[in-house]
């Protein structure tokens, strides 16, 4: 039966919440990897912001009808538990300052291009295939990208644009800017490095299981809208670096 | 209720609407990927010019640059060095900016024993404090050498006496010998000689690849290169003959050299009225090197050596017995120097200074302070007290970094900075360096990796790579010098790392001499450039400069730095350092006989000490090829039951490690050898970590006489299979 247009403007009405919502969500992603000021952390974290960036992953986890998406479908208990108990201010710039630096026995650097073959554009370069290399093609196109869009690359992430806190950035920036479609297809093509980041994450074991919760909730709201074939985008790069 | 949230982004204009249609087409990352590689098609990159950081020769180096990631290397046919060729070692290192190991932020180690990031401001701070007041317990040791101008100033302002190099473990017996007698740095003319000899390539078996170009040259010339080392190396491929000797004997032949041109009358006299001082006494103390002498010393039949002084003598003055760069001569035996010296004075008496085909005396002009201050940087007093531990090396300008160990060890140092060199890898004894540098108040050490030797430093320090810098001007000696910099390619990746002259800067500020640093890098390069009528722009695009009125004569004379003005075959400077005014043959310190094996340690052609280690490519093709193998002669492996690839135990007098073994008959019966690249134990060099062992480890901590070089190959070892 067609639609009548009041229950259209309700589901494009319900649609952009969506899209709103998932937008706040991939921010306060974004944040978790990346120093932010205290004041903006603290504020993130308050009760009711953090339940409402936890509702936002159940929804973002879900399809668009279905309201009974729990956290534990997606993610382990520990991570649950975790995730329910974002880290202070203080001890989160401890873990940054720990395992989001460089050259560290324990750094867990989340960077794309680290867990990449250094490219599969320019064959050119004798060490193409390599991986462990800032640099890499994803922090070409990102900062290509983000200079199309009329943005600057920040100085902090000069090094790699291709952070995990500006991807997931970039990502709400997108939906924001009314480019669903843009957004959805960004956010499916470049979270597949996730599954070999998290391989850092867990080595780090259990001060790290909020920030694994955080990068197993991307991973799934990823998968969401990951290329329709049967090989995940981490499946053709295995191959083509084969 | 929740406060409402204000959604912070890291991107600028987020806030209002972005250009969403100016990436039409382009947010998918496989349209992205399609459209850059038909580009990079019809693109080669851009070409940009520097210099190589992969060793010492610091080669001309041009690179194309696509997305500021580079496409290829090659050599600048301008510089003397590298003459239009990268070597494989320049190759590999291009990736080392890029590498996930590397520092990106100031670290501080906390009382836990774990580094956190720490500010710049902090750092500098903090360091100024803990180095503690005293500077003349404060030590600097540099191992690259970077913007060294910029570390001297430093210490000197400080009013400390302390700068080492680390020298001590590769070119400082050169480096004595050739300032304490001649006061200037021959180089080979390879090209145009008809004979050369060269003297144990083990401990450099890398050449620069416009010698390797020369060598081609002079062999299809019909001209000959005879190889006299213990050790067949890559680097014979280039050779006529091999000659093995017995190691640490190399002055034996030299001295029986000498010998057999005072004996027969076949040296330039000219040369020798014109331009020597205290040949006489040289001449009286060589003849008691016969060649039957020499060849109880070195194993080599006396014919042969009488024969090899023949050629020399009947080549001349298009024969040179080539300078090598370290091993027999930079740092290997207690007799180094003198093999040095006699390198030199041979040469000489072939008559062959400044000849075609010769040993040629470039004239790379030297900016003094004076010269700089004229040019607007001030000229700082200079610190009258010597360095820690310079009694023991009066003809090194008492810089030995050996000193420096001890001094630590003795409480003298209390506060060190090092800059790109890790001595618990590259240094001797590894127990002694390490315990010295737990000894320290405070360590702090500036590199681009957590090597070994960072991971004991109270304060480590990000150095910004080769490719994203601008260094101090530099030259390069030949037939004609060049002046040469190195200038960024890429753009600088960690934005947190910075120079060694920033890491000065802020330092100097923080002990409150940064009035002594009003210049930066640029300045004192411009300053230098104009000294040399040499165009500071232009070297900033070429990197390499010819410098005006260095060209060498064929025939002409260099100018002698030496207190009597002349070549010194008796020297004064060697008797005040209580040695022998002229050489004479001395015994390596340690016999090696029978069951008791002389551990040769040397270098390989794709690695440069452990620096480029941690450059995965480049330590593939060692795992490939099993370049971390000890090297043991076939007929002494079979007499004790080794093969190839079994594991074997090798002991010191200090300790031990276990390698797998490389059967062959191309290294003396008396010797075994390995390189010098392996051994990583930080987990942090993921490339290096475990891969090998570090061979300097089990030889003594030691210096040798007057020049405080730290005679590493003075080991003794025996060999054992394991489990036999």
């Amino acid at each position: 039966m067609e639609r009548t247009k009041a229950q259209q403007a309700v589901s494009k009405q319900s649609e952009d919440h969506q899209t709103d919502s998932l937008a706040d969500v991939l921010s306060t992603i974004s944040h978790c990897f990346a120093h932010v000021p205290q004041n903006v952390w603290e504020a993130e974290i308050q009760y009711g912001n953090w339940n409402n960036f936890l509702t936002g992953c159940r929804s973002a986890l879900t399809p668009l009808d279905d309201r009974a998406c729990v956290l534990e479908n997606w993610i382990s208990t520990p991570e649950v538990e975790a995730i329910k108990n974002p880290p202070s201010y203080e001890e989160k710039t401890q873990f940054a300052s720990h395992h989001f630096v460089g050259g560290l026995p324990e750094s867990a650097v989340p960077v794309e291009s680290l867990y990449c073959p250094w490219s599969e554009t320019d064959m050119r370069i004798p060490f193409a295939g390599e991986k462990g290399m800032y640099g890499g093609d994803s922090a070409v196109y990102m900062k290509s990208l983000i200079e199309r869009m009329g943005m600057q690359v920040p100085k902090e992430f000069q090094a790699c644009p291709d952070h995990l806190s500006l991807e997931a950035d970039l990502a709400a920036v997108i939906l924001r800017s009314g480019g669903e479609e843009q957004g959805h297809m960004f956010l499916g093509e470049r979270f597949g490095w996730l599954t070999r980041y998290r391989l850092k994450l867990l080595r780090l074991g259990k001060e790290a299981y909020f920030y694994l919760a955080i990068v197993d909730v991307l991973s799934a709201i990823s998968l969401r809208w990951a290329p329709d074939d049967d090989e995940s985008e981490d499946d053709e790069l295995e191959d083509k670096a084969s | 209720m929740s406060n409402k949230m204000t959604r912070r982004s890291f991107l600028a204009g987020s806030a209002g609407a972005i250009a969403l249609a100016g990436v039409s087409g382009y947010v998918s990352f496989g349209a992205w990927q399609q459209a850059h590689a038909a580009n990079y098609q019809n693109t080669g990159g851009e070409r940009r010019c520097t210099l190589c950081d992969g060793c010492s020769n610091q080669c001309g180096m041009s690179i194309w640059i696509n997305d500021e990631r580079p496409l290829r290397a090659m050599g600048l046919t301008g510089h003397p060095y590298s003459r239009g060729k990268i070597c494989g070692r320049g190759q590999g290192l291009i990736t080392l900016p890029y590498s996930e190991d590397r520092l990106t932020e100031p670290l501080k180690k906390d009382k836990s024993g774990s580094f956190s990031q720490i500010s710049w401001d902090q750092a500098f701070t903090e360091i100024a404090e803990n180095l503690g007041s005293d500077s003349s317990k404060i030590a600097a040791i540099q191992g690259h050498g970077t913007d060294s101008y910029f570390v001297r100033r430093f210490m000197t302002a400080i009013g400390s006496p302390n700068y080492y190099t680390d020298g001590a473990f590769n070119n400082c017996d050169i480096t004595a010998a050739v300032e304490n007698i001649s006061g200037a740095y021959p180089s080979p003319d390879i090209a145009n000689a008809n004979y050369v000899l060269s003297l144990d390539k083990s401990y450099y078996d890398g050449m620069r690849p416009a010698e390797s170009a020369d060598f081609e040259t002079l062999r299809e010339r019909g001209g000959n290169v005879v190889v006299v080392d213990p050790r067949l190396t890559s680097f014979s491929s280039m050779a006529s003959e091999w000659v093995p000797c017995r190691p640490g004997s190399e002055l034996a032949l030299l001295l029986a050299i000498a010998n057999q041109m005072i004996l027969k009358g076949s040296y330039d006299r000219n040369f020798v009225n014109q331009h020597a001082n205290g040949f006489q006494s040289f001449a009286s103390e060589m003849g008691q090197y016969t060649p039957d002498w020499a060849s109880d010393k070195t194993g080599i039949p006396a014919d042969k050596i009488a024969s090899i002084a023949a050629d020399l003598i009947n080549n001349a003055p298009r024969s040179l017995v080539e300078m090598s760069w370290a091993g027999a001569f930079g740092c290997g035996y207690q007799n180094s120097a003198d093999t040095v010296r006699m390198l030199l004075l041979v040469n000489a008496m072939l008559g062959n200074t400044n000849q075609e085909g010769g040993m040629i005396y470039g004239r790379a002009p030297y900016i003094s302070d004076s010269m700089l201050a004229s040019a607007g940087i001030s000229q700082l007093d200079q610190v009258s007290d010597s360095p820690v531990g310079s009694d023991a090396a009066p003809l090194s300008s008492g810089s030995s970094a050996v000193g420096a160990i001890r001094g630590m060890l003795s409480g003298d140092i209390t506060g060190a900075i090092l800059f790109e060199t890790n001595p618990v890898q590259d240094f001797t004894d590894k127990d002694q360096v390490t315990q010295a540098l737990n000894a320290l108040d405070c360590l702090v050490v500036c590199d681009t990796m957590m090597t070994d030797t960072a991971q004991l430093a109270d304060y480590v320090l990000p150095l910004t790579s080769y490719l994203e810098r601008t260094d101090t001007i530099q030259t390069a000696s030949g037939i004609s010098s060049v002046a040469a910099v190195r200038h960024p390619v890429i753009d600088q990746i960690h934005p947190d790392t910075k120079t060694v002259a920033e890491i000065i800067s802020g330092l100097a500020d923080a002990e409150g001499v940064g009035d002594d640093f009003n210049f930066d890098v640029d300045d004192y390069n411009r300053a230098c450039a104009d000294l040399m009528n040499v165009s500071y722009d232009g070297l900033q695009s070429e990197a390499v400069s010819s410098i005006p009125n260095t060209n060498v004569t064929y025939g002409s004379t260099p100018t002698y730095r030496t207190s009597s003005g002349r070549l010194d075959f008796s020297s004064n400077a060697f008797q005040d350092a209580g040695l022998s005014a002229v050489p004479t043959w001395t015994e390596p310190k340690r016999e090696a006989s029978g069951d008791n094996l002389r551990l040769l340690i040397g270098s390989q052609a794709i690695h440069t000490n452990t620096f480029t280690s941690n450059v995965a490519r480049l330590m593939q093709v060692s795992k490939t090829y099993g370049l971390d193998r000890l090297w043991i002669n076939s007929d002494y492996a079979q007499s004790i039951g080794v093969s190839e690839n079994d594991e074997v135990e090798v002991t010191s007098d200090i300790g031990s490690f276990r390698a797998r073994a490389h059967v062959t008959s191309c290294i003396h019966p008396e010797a075994v050898w390995m390189a010098e690249h392996y051994g990583a134990t930080s987990q942090d060099e993921t490339a290096a970590y475990n891969v090998g062992v570090p061979v300097k480890s089990i030889v003594p901590l030691d210096s040798e006489p007057g020049t405080g070089a730290a005679m590493v190959q003075e080991a003794v070892v025996t060999v054992r299979k394991v489990g036999a």
